[in-house]
């Protein structure tokens, strides 16, 4: 089974896309913010083959999570697809690097489509 | 009265004509040559001497008249009277010229050249007399301590009369233009005493009466009176010229002083006021005004504002560049230092009434100030006269105005002080509008920022809702578990997510546009297909209305941001749906025209009332006649069409008719097709 790990401070939305992909067959797993996500990935057994991640949380937001992550030999790998209300999602996003970028609302089927490249079964 | 025309070989026929239209107590005779003159008998009351086409013969016979009739003063008649071709003749002794084209003055050159005889004859000295003492006008003559050479260079000839002329006559009229009371307190002065011949607007009265042949016919000079005051005259003169010098001058003047200072301040005010109606940017306009003012009214200009802390200086200009340094280093001092001149301006911005000082001793001044650097600086600028008036607006003393004048200018009077204070309100209303329009653009700057953060937070939930029910939805494609009407509303729910979804959008779009943070992502697109598309999009959701598309065959290619120009053909052809809510048909054509792309979505619905159309597009305005069809909407929608077309360098133009249905026009650049091998 492919893990995702879905970092989001909106609970519904966390809700939201952990009912997704239950139905789409994947394992997730859902935190609140950048922080418990490090904590989680450095804990954790076995490492998500993707993460659906937030940009604007409380403590540790998208960009600074992205920052460590990268910075971590353990974690760079881990293809990450951005999920933003920002209006200038698309540009925050290019300044990142390469990352995946849908804008909220989410086209749930485009969504679908970016997992199964990502992260092919 | 007996005139003598010299003319070789013949006279031109329209000076015989104007020969014969002279008064009919004239008679003339003609003479060819020197043999002729002999042989003339009286001496003529003038002698006229036609130019004729060559130099020589005219000159030998001016010689020759004056020798045979040294009185009778010589009449030049000629085609031509550039200065340079006059000027040869005044030396060679000439008293007048008229051109061949105006001989309509022959009459009257000849009459002022025969009338000081006439006036010997005629008039007594005593009655000539009475008449220049009665006059208002100033009556003068300048004689030359030293006879000018007209040969000199036109420099060296303004120099020689400044230096040289001495008042020999004038009338008491004259007397009292300077402050005098009677001529002879007068007589004697030197004209450079009278006026600086070196300021360049004596210089060119100077100039232009040499240029002119020595004489002139109204040219102001600007002098000044005992007092020191300036003073304008209009001046009138001739000069008389003997053996090719200039000895002495004759003329009038009339004091125009009041009409000249009249005229300026009237300048001075409307230069302000187109200054001040433009006033938004508001620290440049009042320095500008400043410098409207020095040097026009004052040698330095401060302009304070009125600020919860004291005054602040908003502009400080000096007419000569090295005082302005003391000015600024004087600004930069008592900006922190409770000191003059911020004492003095202090306390017109808490009486609100203006401050003037027409005579300021400057010692006293000092003794208030005490010791250090400022006073230093003061001393140095040195102001001799000075008025700080108060800017007020609205019932509220803004800020202040200060003029000031160092030595060697007349002081402030008390009408330069009503100037000052209808200066200084006309700066107030002005710098009262640009605090008023920071406040408002400041406003709306907040109110966009406020859009934007509101957008992101209605967007979150909004986010769960749609993404829950697009859940919904997959799981029941998957495995059909909702009944086909719980399936309608479960659509509903989506669209009606979406709808809200665009409508934040569209509100994000418009205070992005507005706030001119709208960012494109171009590429080059044919936008035949992605109308096509469109059409093709909206067809199965049609109910009441057909879309009639006619693209032609060919691409249409522009460059530009494809999700942009989706959103606005889908806008407009959405609009064209939403405006005509009983049906028919919307047309779309799309063509090539000149190096344009040109789109027209027409449609057959409510249409726009004729007063309103130019306001469409304006952020939040929407046409009055929507409300009785019961269309609802934001006035966002055309406003952020015409941002994203402007962005692409694409026009919109609306025309309607009320009741009939409206076409939109979009023109957009074609993009040149790469060049493919």
């Amino acid at each position: 089974v492919i893990q995702v790990l879905v970092v989001d401070d909106d609970v519904a939305i966390r809700e939201m896309l952990l009912s997704l992909m239950e139905d789409e067959g994947y394992a997730a797993v859902g935190v609140g913010d950048g922080q418990e996500a490090l904590d989680y990935l450095r804990g954790a057994d076995a490492l998500p083959q993707a993460i659906l991640l937030d940009l604007m949380m409380p403590r540790l937001d998208g960009w600074a999570f992205y920052a460590a992550q990268q910075a971590d030999p353990a974690l760079a790998a881990i293809p990450v697809i951005v999920l933003s209300a920002r209006p200038d999602g698309a540009q925050q996003v290019a300044r990142l690097g390469q990352v995946q970028f849908l804008s909220k609302p989410i086209d749930l089927t485009r969504l679908v489509e970016l997992l199964e490249q990502v992260a092919p079964a | 009265m007996f005139l003598l025309l010299l003319a070789d070989p013949a006279p031109p026929p329209a000076v015989l004509a104007a020969l014969a239209r002279m008064p009919t107590d004239t008679a003339w005779a003609l003479a060819a040559d020197r043999a002729a003159l002999d042989a003339v008998v009286e001496a003529p009351a003038v002698v006229l001497l036609d130019a004729g086409l060559s130099w020589a013969v005219p000159q030998q016979l001016l010689a020759a008249a004056h020798r045979r009739f040294p009185d009778s003063p010589v009449l030049l008649l000629t085609a031509r009277s550039e200065p340079e071709l006059i000027e040869p003749w005044l030396r060679a002794g000439i008293a007048d010229y008229v051109r061949l084209d105006d001989l309509a003055r022959l009459p009257h050159a000849v009459g002022c050249l025969a009338a000081p005889r006439a006036t010997a004859h005629n008039l007594s000295e005593e009655f000539y007399q009475m008449l220049v003492a009665q006059s208002a006008e100033g009556i003068w003559c300048f004689e030359l301590d030293l006879p000018l050479d007209l040969a000199l260079p036109l420099e060296a000839q303004i120099a020689h009369i400044a230096g040289n002329a001495v008042l020999v006559e004038c009338n008491d009229a004259m007397a009292r233009m300077y402050g005098y009371a009677r001529a002879d307190e007068l007589l004697g002065a030197r004209l450079d005493s009278m006026l600086d011949p070196n300021d360049p607007r004596n210089a060119a009265y100077l100039q232009a009466f040499i240029r002119n042949g020595y004489r002139l016919v109204e040219a102001e000079s600007f002098e000044h009176d005992r007092d020191g005051n300036e003073r304008v005259f209009l001046n009138s003169l001739v000069g008389t010229i003997v053996d090719g010098r200039l000895v002495r001058a004759w003329g009038t003047q009339r004091d125009i002083t009041a009409r000249v200072r009249d005229e300026r301040e009237q300048d001075l005010r409307a230069a302000t006021g187109s200054l001040l109606a433009e006033a938004l940017a508001y620290e440049a306009t009042i320095n500008n005004v400043a410098r409207l003012l020095v040097p026009a009214m004052a040698d330095y200009c401060l302009i304070h504002a009125a600020g919860p802390a004291g005054s602040q200086q908003l502009t400080a200009v000096h007419r000569e560049q090295a005082a302005q340094q003391l000015l600024d280093r004087l600004g930069a001092l008592t900006s922190t230092e409770n000191a003059q001149p911020a004492h003095i301006i202090g306390e017109v911005l808490r009486t609100g009434s203006s401050l003037f000082q027409p005579e300021v001793s400057l010692e006293e001044t000092l003794a208030a100030l005490g010791e250090g650097e400022a006073m230093e600086l003061f001393r140095q600028l040195g102001p001799r006269s000075y008025i700080v008036a108060p800017l007020r607006a609205r019932g509220q003393v803004q800020g202040a105005l200060t003029l000031a004048r160092v030595a060697g200018r007349p002081p402030f009077d008390r009408r330069d002080l009503a100037l000052a204070e209808e200066l200084a309100g006309r700066c107030a209303v002005a710098l009262d509008n640009a605090t008023l329009y920071r406040e408002a653009r400041d406003a709306l700057q907040a109110r966009d920022e406020l859009l934007t953060i509101a957008s992101h937070e209605l967007r979150t939930p909004l986010t769960a809702i749609l993404g829950f029910t697009s859940v919904l939805q997959r799981r029941n494609a998957r495995n059909t578990r909702l009944d086909e009407r719980d399936a309608h509303i479960l659509g509903a729910l989506a669209q009606q997510g979406e709808r809200l979804e665009r409508l934040i959008s569209m509100v994000l779009d418009q205070a992005r546009i507005a706030a001119g943070r709208l960012e494109l992502t171009r590429e080059p697109l044919d936008l035949r297909a992605l109308l096509l598309l469109l059409a093709a999009q909206l067809e199965p959701s049609l109910e009441r209305h057909q879309i009639v598309v006619d693209v032609g065959e060919a691409p249409l290619l522009v460059e530009g941001d494809r999700l942009r120009l989706e959103q606005v053909f889908l806008h407009l052809l959405l609009n064209a749906l939403k405006y005509s809510p009983r049906g028919g048909t919307i047309r779309m054509t799309a063509r090539q025209r000149d190096a344009r792309v040109e789109v027209q979505i027409s449609d057959q619905g409510i249409g726009v009332p004729p007063a309103e159309l130019s306001r469409l597009g304006q952020r939040f305005f929407r046409a009055t006649n929507v409300n009785s069809h019961q269309i609802s909407g934001t006035g966002i929608g055309l406003y952020v069409v015409q941002g994203i077309l402007a962005a692409h360098a694409g026009e919109l133009r609306i025309a309607s008719r009320e009741g009939e249905g409206t076409t939109v026009t979009v023109t957009m650049p074609q993009a040149v097709a790469e060049a493919s091998t």
